[in-house]
């Protein structure tokens, strides 16, 4: 029985319905099963297949993100009725945002949504994200995880501004930094001290478990 | 041959897309999309030009003196439309626009928006006062103006995540939506038609970066064609640029009727010479990010591909692929020019 409601949660994010998806987690908790069983088995499998199906190009955008969303939904159930010291296990936590002046959105949510699939919490800031704000959400959620994405060229400063802020808050050491974004490169990331840079969402979760050292 | 005006050079290249006339050229036509980076030529920020349409027209000015291009592009911000609907906009100084709130993020307030009216409201009059400007001073090169088309504008307040969802969710409300935004393109084009500049329209949001074909044919195709026919009834003729990859709808945008087709570096412009052959000028497609390059080589070897793969027997102007960037020296736009003169040369 439990099976079939795994299948179930999945096939709600595959096919990016939040309320089946929401209602299936309250009507799991009811029946008593697992709620950490019903992440791993059932929305993680289901964010995995949407992935793959977006990376086959069968899948656009839209699937994408509405696949995500449906994830959201159920999690928001799921999350708070974890037994306590039972924990959801990820891979890392990443706090990913679109630096401050730059409101390109699509990039950044879709390397959110490729590493929540493969086991992220992700804490997706949104556009046009100060610094600071990445600083206060690194503090509270212990991330071990940067992303910055920046798509013109004058808000690529903003990544390095970011990178300085974060040693001044002494939290430097805390997190590896990956950064992103149409106009930024290999030797960019390199010379303001990033750790990492990828140029799509597929490498970019490649890279954050090599930068963790997380077993692929 | 004596050197030609960029209008005489334009007109050639429209000639040759739409008549068996097959005018001689002095050289390739050619222009660049620039409008935040003249800030540098006139000692002003970003932020400054952005919010006054004086400064901007001083900008525009000072790059046709510098720069000659053969038409006159008055790039300023594609937010200007949105601001004037109700969206929100801070002007970072050392930076482009960004939208702080999107008016439809609580979608039910479409039924309330006011198209605006281009006389009137936001920046839409300084943008219109700042063509006027322009179009006193630049007699040699026509002067066009560019509108935000209406995905670009659907997305500006609805978020692009937002009318993404919407896409699958309630694919009803985006047509709403996208009859409103019409509204909005047509009233702009119009406006600019009236004191004589060129009409085009842009949507960076339009290619496949983020919309699947099929989107933009069941979402933004329809609309497309119905402003391009509203002025074809009046006789003016529209251009369109699309932002990004749109190989796979090079066809879908012709047949909306534009008469010009401006593609992006994403685009591949061999595709683009067939799709537009006889149907449509086309313009491109330098990538933007070679005017900060160490060196102008990558450059000649870009424009030298473009002028090899649009043979001259089509209507084709050079041009980059998208805006210059804000913060791209001017010494590397003098390159573009400059490269065009030389490796443009038809003998
Ligand atoms: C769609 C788009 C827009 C939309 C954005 C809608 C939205 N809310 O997101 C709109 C129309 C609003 C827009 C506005 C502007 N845009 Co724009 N836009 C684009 C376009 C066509 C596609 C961007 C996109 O979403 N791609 C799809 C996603 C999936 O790809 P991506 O963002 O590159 O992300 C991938 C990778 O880069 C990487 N990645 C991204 N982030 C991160 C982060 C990390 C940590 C990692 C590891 C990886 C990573 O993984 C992602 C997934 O594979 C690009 C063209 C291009 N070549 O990129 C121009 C482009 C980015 N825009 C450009 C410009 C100039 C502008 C404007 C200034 C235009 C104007 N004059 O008003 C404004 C800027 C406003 C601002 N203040 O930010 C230029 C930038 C040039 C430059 N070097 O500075 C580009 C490159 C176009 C060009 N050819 O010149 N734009």
């Amino acid at each position: 029985m439990s099976q079939e409601m795994f299948d179930k949660l999945a096939q709600a994010v595959i096919d990016g319905e939040s309320e089946d998806a929401e209602a299936l987690a309250k009507q799991a908790l009811e029946q008593k099963l697992d709620p950490l069983a019903c992440i791993t088995n059932g929305l993680t499998v289901g964010i995995q297949k949407t992935g793959e199906l977006f990376a086959s190009g069968e899948y656009y955008l839209p699937e994408l993100i509405i696949g995500a969303d449906a994830m959201k939904a159920a999690m928001q159930i799921l999350e708070p009725a974890l037994l306590s010291g039972q924990e959801r296990e990820v891979t890392g936590t990443i706090v990913i945002g679109t630096v401050e002046g730059d409101l390109h959105e699509i990039g950044k949510t879709l390397v959110g949504t490729m590493m929540t699939a493969n086991g992220f919490r992700v804490i997706d800031l949104g556009t046009d994200i100060p610094s600071a704000d990445f600083i206060d959400a690194v503090k509270e959620s212990g991330a071990n995880l940067v992303g910055a994405s920046a798509l013109l060229t004058t808000t690529m400063l903003q990544q390095e501004k970011l990178i300085s802020s974060l040693k001044d808050a002494g939290l430097r050491e805390q997190v590896k930094v990956m950064v992103g974004g149409a106009p930024v490169t290999a030797s960019y990331a390199k010379q303001i001290g990033a750790d990492g840079y990828a140029e799509d969402a597929i490498s970019a979760v490649d890279l954050a478990m090599r930068l963790i050292d997380a077993p692929a | 041959m004596t050197s030609m005006t960029g209008k005489q050079r334009i007109s050639a290249a429209f000639k040759k897309t739409f008549s068996d006339a097959d005018p001689e050229l002095d050289r390739v036509p050619a222009y660049m999309f620039s409008g935040a980076c003249n800030s540098q030529l006139v000692g002003s920020t970003i932020g400054e030009l952005m919010q006054d349409g004086q400064i901007f027209a001083k900008g525009q000015l000072a790059a046709y003196e510098r720069y000659k291009p053969d038409i006159m592009l008055m790039m300023w911000d594609l937010n200007v439309d949105l601001e004037a609907i109700g969206n929100e906009i801070r002007f970072p100084d050392d930076s482009m626009p960004v939208i702080t709130k999107e008016i439809l993020e609580d979608k039910g307030k479409l039924s309330s928006l006011q198209v605006p009216d281009p006389k009137k409201d936001g920046r839409l009059p300084a943008y219109l006062d700042a063509c006027i400007e322009v179009k006193k001073h630049v007699t040699d090169s026509p002067v066009s103006g560019v509108i935000a088309g209406p995905w670009t504008i659907a997305m500006g307040l609805r978020g692009a995540a937002n009318l993404l969802r919407d896409s699958i969710k309630d694919p009803e409300y985006i047509h709403e939506l996208m009859e409103f935004c019409i509204q909005a393109t047509i009233n702009s084009t119009q406006a600019l038609s009236e004191i004589g500049v060129g009409v085009g329209y842009s949507e960076a949001p339009a290619s496949m970066d983020l919309i699947s074909p099929k989107m933009y044919r069941e979402f933004v195709f329809p609309y497309h064609k119905k402003i391009v026919d509203h002025f074809k009834e009046k006789k003016i003729g529209v251009g369109l640029h699309v932002c990004g990859n749109a190989d796979a709808i090079l066809d879908d945008l012709v047949a909306t009727g534009v008469s010009n087709l401006s593609v992006d570096s994403g685009s591949d412009l061999a595709l683009a010479v067939e799709a537009t052959r006889g149907k449509a000028v086309l313009i491109g497609n330098v990538p933007t990010e070679l005017f900060l390059a160490e060196s102008a080589e990558e450059m000649r070897q870009s424009i030298q591909n473009c002028i090899h793969v649009a043979p001259n027997d089509s209507g084709y102007i050079l041009a980059t692929g998208c805006e210059v960037p804000a913060i791209a020296p001017p010494k590397k736009v003098d390159w573009f020019m400059d490269l065009a003169e030389e490796l443009g040369a038809y003998n």
